[in-house]
């Protein structure tokens, strides 16, 4: 009787483990996805200028889901591989992405300005809204998103930015419903998660 | 059509090593080579910048086949007012991009490969924009092999890793 009752408790573990792992894989590693009332939320209300020099808030994205990232234009690898990316899922779900806003947020607001982030960001798709403002409002959007960025000297008075990577998902209503890790090459992975974030 | 890439992609992977062997084999082979003493320089490629963009990648990869090891101390281009080795890390979920500092060791008997993800040449302060089928001149100076003058092939803005010698 009692090794029954293991065997089924086993069995649960096992289902409620395999279980976790399967959330874990869908919605991607932290932050933790499941906003809940008690847990830290992410996101929230920032005042950014666009590559149009026009003032946009959270209010002007209402009703749209959302896949902002951040990084910076003097970056010769890493940026430009997550645009590559970011525009060929945009490209694979078609019509599908004019129903969502993709916003690539600077963390270099003193070089990157609104022409050159405007230039950049639309250079992989039309489509991709790239967000920049005074070091204060890139500061606030940042921390809001903890997202960690830091001023890093190299040569010649030159410098590089240290910076969190990762997509955060955001559905109509602006909670967070996952993280995209565009390194992750497996085929579909990150499509599905679009295509389920904008359903 | 993306569809299509898609599945192309799907099936790739699938392939397995086997085909990825074939595959690498047929790239190194097509691409362009560049030799001085041990060293030798195979797929040179970059991609195309934005019209913005100050700096550019450059990809290849270094074949040591003597049996002491190198260093790449540094790199030029008459293109680029300074060019970099750079190594990115991810420390948790922070990317951090760093200049390689006292040259890039070549073990003997080895291959270091600078590509998307973790060695890579970055161009800064560009003369003029990566322009798409442009060729790049660079000269790539090591502490025994000497110097070895390399022309990059500039890819397509959305060039990926896997596209190289393309």
């Amino acid at each position: 009787m009692s090794s029954r009752l293991l065997n089924i408790l086993g069995g649960l573990t096992v289902v409620i483990m395999v279980s976790l792992a399967l959330l874990v894989m869908i919605y991607g590693g932290s932050p933790n996805p499941s906003q809940s009332a008690d847990a830290p939320r992410y996101g929230g209300p920032f005042t950014m200028v666009d590559g149009y020099g026009r003032t946009v808030t959270e209010r002007d994205f209402k009703d749209r889901p959302l896949a902002i990232f951040f990084g910076f234009t003097r970056c010769a690898d890493v940026c430009p591989t997550t645009l590559i990316e970011m525009a060929d899922l945009m490209a694979a779900l078609g019509a599908d992405a004019d129903r969502m806003t993709v916003l690539f947020v600077t963390v270099d607001p003193e070089r990157d300005t609104i022409e050159i982030l405007r230039d950049y960001a639309e250079a992989f798709d039309k489509r991709i809204v790239g967000l920049t403002g005074t070091m204060e409002q890139v500061a606030a959007m940042a921390k809001a998103w903890g997202v960690y960025f830091k001023k890093m000297p190299t040569t010649d008075g030159d410098y590089t930015m240290d910076h969190a990577a990762g997509v955060f998902l955001v559905t109509r209503k602006g909670n967070l419903k996952g993280t995209l890790d565009l390194h992750d090459r497996t085929p579909g992975v990150n499509l599905a998660k679009l295509r389920a974030l904008v359903r | 059509m993306m569809e299509g890439r898609i599945r192309c992609f799907r099936r790739r992977t699938l392939a397995g090593a086997g085909m990825a062997l074939i595959a690498f084999s047929w790239t190194v082979a097509a691409a362009q080579e560049y030799r001085s003493g041990n060293i030798v320089i195979a797929n040179p490629w970059s991609r195309a910048t934005p019209p913005s963009a100050q700096v550019g990648g450059g990809y290849l990869s270094i074949v040591n086949s003597g049996t002491e090891g190198d260093r790449l101390i540094a790199v030029r281009s008459p293109v680029a007012r300074r060019v970099e080795v750079h190594e990115m890390k991810m420390d948790g979920t922070i990317m951090r991009m760093r200049a390689v500092e006292n040259g890039l060791v070549i073990p003997a008997k080895t291959t270091v490969n600078l590509e998307s993800g973790g060695y890579h040449l970055m161009f800064i302060d560009l003369a003029a924009g990566f322009v798409k089928g442009a060729r790049i001149p660079a000269t790539l100076v090591f502490e025994k092999a000497g110097d070895i003058d390399v022309v990059l092939d500039v890819l397509p803005l959305g060039a990926k890793p896997a596209e190289r010698g393309r």
